[in-house]
C-alpha cells in the first residue's frame, strides 16, 4: 500500500519546511526538490503522501549498504553522495556478457530491490555521472563520451551552481558551448575548477575515487605438513587457532558473534562447523569451550591437512581495560554481561538456539499470542521494550501449550460452568468470574493466525459424561434410556474443532473454582458452544 | 581455678563443634539470607537449593499420602504463581542489577503475559531454556546455577537422584543465585540434598481469589535461610506453613490480608507477653 503513495522527504530551517527528496509519483504530480512543504501538499491534493522529515545520516548508511551490495558486480565501488554509485567495471563486462548486459542486469537488480535507478555506463566516471543524472534515458550506454556530453547542460560536470549561473548569464548552457570555447579564456573567467571537471569527463584528466573497502573477516590457519588423524592435535590446533584469532580480534576491536571452524579432510570434502554467540566475544577460553566440543564428534577421516578458525560475524567489543572494575565478584554489570554472554552461547550451542528463547510482547488479543518466543542468538542483549502493558484483567501464571477439551454442564447456555471435567479430573465449580469476550483483530486473517488447534476431544467422554450428568443433574445412577447427547456434549465438538484454527472464533473466558481449590481459566467458543481449558492459577 | 581451667577447652571445644556443625550444614556467611525486597513478603536465602513441591490438592498428605499413590505419568502442575512471585522479588533487590532470571523446562514456563510476570522487568531479564531430556535438563540447571550473572533459576526438578541434588546444592553455594528447583509431589519421599523443601497446596477461597498454602517441610540453618514475614516487617511470627493468594492489584502473590493482620496481631501478643 506504501507504494502507491508518493513520499516526500523534507528539511526544516529559517521557518520553513523544504522538499529535499521526492518520489516519482510525487514528480509526477509536479512536485520538485526545494519547493516548501505546504506547496507540495497542495499538489499532492490527498492526505495519502507519506512525509518524513530527512535523515542524512540514515541515506548514508543506506548508500553504503547498496554500495557493499553493488560489490558482486565488481571489485572497485566508491559512493557519489548524496543518491550515487561509482562502479568501476573495467574488465568485468565479459563475466556478465557484455557492458550492454551488465548495465541491464544491474538496473534490473537495483530495481528488484525497491529502488529506482538510472544506470550508464561511460569512458570516464564523469561521463557516466553526467548521462546517468542528466541524459534522457534510464539506461544508457556511452561509447564516444565528447559527442553525448555536448548535448548534456553544464550542470552535469558537477560544477558549483555559482559557475553554473555565471556561464548562464552569458549565454553558455550546455558542454557542448563550453568545448567550442578557448580553454584560456574559461579558465581566467570561471575559475580551473571547471577546465578540470571537463578534462575529466572527456577522459583528459584522471579522476580519482574512493572506494569502499570491505575488511575481510579475520581468519587463523594452520596447514599440517601431513594429515593429522589425532583428534587431541586437532583440538591443540583449533585452541592455538582461537588465540591468534582473538589477537585479530582485539586489533579490530570488535568480538566475534559467529565463528565457523573448517576443517581440509584428505579424503572427502571439507567439512565446516558453525557456532553463534548470543554477543561478541573474544575470550579464547570461552571460545575453545564452545568449539572443541564440537570438534570431537567429526569424522576426521584419513586426516585434516588444514585446520582454518574464521570469524564470520563480528560486533564492537570493548578492551579487556574498560571492564571489571567494580570488583563485586561479578565485576559489575559489564562483567555480569560477559558471564550472561557465555552462558546463552554454552546452552545454545549444546541445546539448539530455538531451546534457549526470551519471550516478546506482540500486541493482540488472543492470550496465546501476547508473546512470541524469540532465539537469544537473535535478538542479543535483553530486548529494549519495557515489556507489555497490564492486561485488562487477570491472566494466569500457566497457559496450556493448547487449549484442551472440557466436558461441562452449564446452568444457563452462556452462564459459566456448574460441573466440569478435565482429563481425569470430575469437579464441581463453586466460584466463578466472567465472562471476559476475547476476538482475534478482525484485520487478521488466516494466514496470521500460528494458534495450535486444539486437541480433539476424546469420544469416551460422551458417556462418562452422560453418566455424570444424570449423577450431578438426577442425583441418581442413569438408565440407559436416559442416555442422551446434548449440545454441550464433547463429542459434538470434535468435528467443529478439528482442522479450524480456533483463534478465528470468539471466546467467552471464565476463571472458575473447583470444590479443591484450583482456579482454571476456561472458554466457550462462542460458534460452536464448546468448551476448553486454556490455563490455571497454579 | 581448676574448674577455670577445664571450662576454656570446653568453650573452645563448643566453638569449634558449632562452626563445624555450620559448616556441614552448608553454613558459613555466604548463607546468610538475602535481603528482602521492599513491600516483599518472603525472602529466601540465595546460594542453596529451594526444592518446592506441588501443586498437591488440600486434602493430600504430604508424605506417603494419596499425592504418592498418583501414576507416575499423572500431569504435573508446578507452583509457577509463588515461583513467580519470588523470581520478580529477587529481582528488585539492588544486588540483582544487571542479573537475570533463567526458567529450564517447559513444564516451568510461565505465561509471559501472567500478571506477576510482566510486573517490573521480569519478563524482559528472563530467558527461557528447553532441554530435550533429563539428562541436558540437570546440565543446563547446573551450568545456569553456576553462572554468577544469574540472580534466579527456576528449574522443572523431577526425576533427579540424590547426587544430581547434591550436585546441585554445591553449585549454588557456588554461584549464589537463588535456586527455586519445582517437584512433583511424588518424589517428595526421595532422598534430597536440597537445603530448603517446600510444600504448595490448593485451597479454597471465598472471595474469587486463588489462594495456596505453602508449607516448609525441611530447612538445613532454617533462621538463616528462610525469613518469610508474613507481618511485612521482622517476622516475629515464624510458622511453618502460611496462606497465600494471588492478587491481581498487586500484581502478585501476597499474604491475604486478614491472615497478615492476624499475623501482627500474633506478633504484638508475643511482644506483650515478653
Amino acid at each position: 500500500m506504501a507504494r502507491d503513495r508518493p513520499v516526500l522527504l523534507y528539511t526544516a530551517g529559517a521557518g520553513r519546511q523544504i522538499v529535499a527528496r521526492r518520489c516519482q509519483r510525487a514528480a509526477a504530480a509536479g512536485v520538485r526538490e526545494g519547493m516548501t512543504l505546504a506547496h507540495a501538499r497542495a499538489l499532492l491534493s490527498a492526505g495519502g503522501a507519506i512525509i518524513r522529515p530527512q535523515e542524512p545520516q540514515r541515506e548514508q548508511a543506506a548508500l553504503l549498504a547498496l554500495a557493499g551490495w553493488a560489490l558482486k558486480f565488481s571489485p572497485i565501488v566508491a559512493v557519489d553522495p548524496p543518491d550515487g554509485l561509482l562502479v568501476d567495471v573495467a574488465g568485468c563486462e565479459h563475466l556478465f556478457g557484455g557492458q550492454e548486459r551488465l548495465v541491464h542486469r544491474f538496473a534490473d537488480e537495483v530495481v528488484g530491490l525497491g529502488l529506482v535507478a538510472r544506470v550508464a555506463a561511460g569512458p570516464t566516471f564523469a561521463c557516466a555521472r553526467a548521462v546517468a543524472r542528466f541524459g534522457s534515458a534510464d539506461r544508457a550506454i556511452v561509447c564516444e563520451g565528447t559527442e553525448t556530453l555536448a548535448r548534456l547542460p553544464v550542470a552535469a560536470l558537477g560544477v558549483d551552481r555559482a559557475v553554473v549561473d555565471a556561464l548562464g548569464e552569458v549565454g553558455i548552457e550546455r558542454i557542448g558551448h563550453l568545448l567550442k570555447l578557448p580553454r584560456s579564456a574559461l579558465a581566467a573567467r570561471f575559475g580551473p575548477g571547471l577546465l578540470r571537471r571537463l578534462d575529466q569527463a572527456a577522459g583528459l584528466a584522471p579522476e580519482t575515487i574512493d572506494p569502499i573497502r570491505p575488511l575481510s573477516p579475520p581468519l587463523a590457519e594452520r596447514v599440517f605438513a601431513g594429515p593429522a588423524t589425532q583428534l587431541e592435535t586437532i583440538q591443540l590446533t583449533v585452541g592455538g587457532l582461537l588465540a591468534e584469532l582473538a589477537e585479530l580480534l582485539e586489533q579490530r576491536g570488535c568480538g566475534a558473534r559467529e565463528l565457523e571452524l573448517q576443517l581440509d579432510r584428505i579424503d572427502t570434502a571439507p567439512v565446516r562447523v558453525v557456532i553463534a554467540l548470543s554477543r561478541p566475544s573474544r575470550d579464547v577460553g570461552h571460545l575453545r569451550s564452545l568449539l572443541v566440543p564440537r570438534v570431537e564428534s567429526i569424522n576426521l577421516g584419513y586426516g585434516v591437512v588444514r585446520v582454518a578458525v574464521r570469524a564470520t560475524h563480528l560486533g564492537p567489543l570493548a578492551h579487556e581495560q574498560m571492564l571489571g572494575w567494580e570488583g563485586d565478584g561479578v565485576g559489575g554489570v559489564e562483567g555480569a554481561d560477559r558471564f550472561w554472554g557465555e552462558l546463552l552461547d554454552a546452552l545454545s550451542n549444546r541445546l539448539g538456539p530455538d531451546r534457549v528463547v526470551r519471550a516478546e510482547p506482540v500486541e493482540t488479543h488472543l492470550p496465546e499470542g501476547t508473546f512470541r518466543f524469540r532465539s537469544v542468538l537473535e535478538t542479543g542483549g535483553p530486548p529494549e521494550h519495557k515489556g507489555p502493558q497490564s492486561p485488562p484483567s487477570d491472566r494466569p501464571s500457566l497457559l496450556l501449550e493448547r487449549p484442551e477439551p472440557l466436558t461441562v454442564i452449564a446452568m444457563t447456555p452462556e452462564g459459566p460452568p456448574a460441573w466440569l471435567r478435565w482429563r481425569d479430573l470430575q469437579r464441581r465449580v463453586v466460584a466463578s468470574a466472567g465472562p471476559e469476550r476475547i476476538a482475534a483483530e478482525w484485520w487478521r486473517g488466516k494466514a496470521l493466525c500460528r494458534t495450535p488447534n486444539p486437541e480433539p476431544p476424546i469420544r469416551a467422554y460422551g458417556e462418562s459424561y452422560a453418566r455424570a450428568y444424570g449423577e450431578f443433574i438426577l442425583g441418581r445412577q442413569l438408565q440407559p434410556g436416559d442416555v442422551r447427547r446434548s449440545q454441550i456434549d464433547a463429542t459434538s465438538s470434535a468435528a467443529s474443532c478439528r482442522g479450524e484454527p480456533s483463534s478465528l472464533f470468539t471466546r467467552d473466558y471464565f476463571k472458575v473454582q473447583d470444590e479443591r481449590g484450583r482456579w482454571l481459566w476456561v472458554y466457550r467458543v462462542l460458534e460452536s458452544g464448546d468448551w476448553f481449558i486454556h490455563g490455571l492459577w497454579a | 581455678m581448676r574448674a577455670q581451667h577445664r571450662a576454656q577447652p570446653r568453650a573452645r571445644l563448643r566453638a569449634q563443634l558449632q562452626s563445624k556443625i555450620q559448616e556441614i550444614e552448608g553454613g558459613g556467611s555466604r548463607l546468610q539470607a538475602g535481603p528482602a525486597a521492599s513491600g516483599g513478603w518472603c525472602r529466601l536465602a540465595r546460594g542453596v537449593v529451594h526444592e518446592w513441591f506441588g501443586l498437591v490438592d488440600p486434602d493430600e498428605s504430604a508424605v506417603g499420602g494419596s499425592a504418592r499413590r498418583k501414576r507416575p505419568d499423572s500431569p504435573w502442575i508446578p507452583p509457577l504463581g509463588v515461583l513467580l512471585q519470588l523470581a520478580g522479588e529477587s529481582l528488585q533487590d539492588p544486588s540483582s542489577s544487571g542479573r537475570s532470571v533463567v526458567f529450564i523446562g517447559r513444564r516451568c514456563w510461565p505465561y509471559p503475559h501472567a500478571n506477576a510476570a510482566i510486573r517490573g522487568d521480569l519478563l524482559r531479564r528472563s530467558v527461557f531454556v528447553d532441554p530435550p531430556d533429563a539428562g541436558s535438563r540437570l546440565w543446563a540447571i547446573d551450568l545456569a546455577v553456576r553462572c554468577p550473572a544469574a540472580v534466579v533459576v527456576v528449574a522443572d526438578g523431577s526425576g533427579l537422584e540424590l547426587a544430581a541434588t547434591r550436585r546441585l546444592q554445591l553449585a549454588a553455594e557456588r554461584g549464589g543465585a537463588l535456586v527455586l528447583v519445582a517437584r512433583p509431589p511424588e518424589e517428595l519421599d526421595r532422598l534430597s540434598a536440597a537445603a530448603v523443601r517446600w510444600l504448595v497446596r490448593w485451597t479454597s477461597s471465598t472471595d474469587k481469589t486463588p489462594r495456596w498454602i505453602v508449607e516448609l517441610l525441611r530447612s538445613k540453618a532454617a533462621q538463616r535461610k528462610v525469613d518469610l514475614c508474613a507481618s511485612g516487617g521482622d517476622a516475629f511470627f515464624r510458622p511453618r506453613r502460611w496462606t497465600v493468594e494471588w492478587k491481581r492489584a498487586q500484581g502478585g502473590v501476597v499474604v491475604p490480608a486478614a491472615l497478615r493482620d492476624r499475623s501482627d496481631r500474633a506478633g504484638q501478643i508475643a511482644r506483650r507477653s515478653a
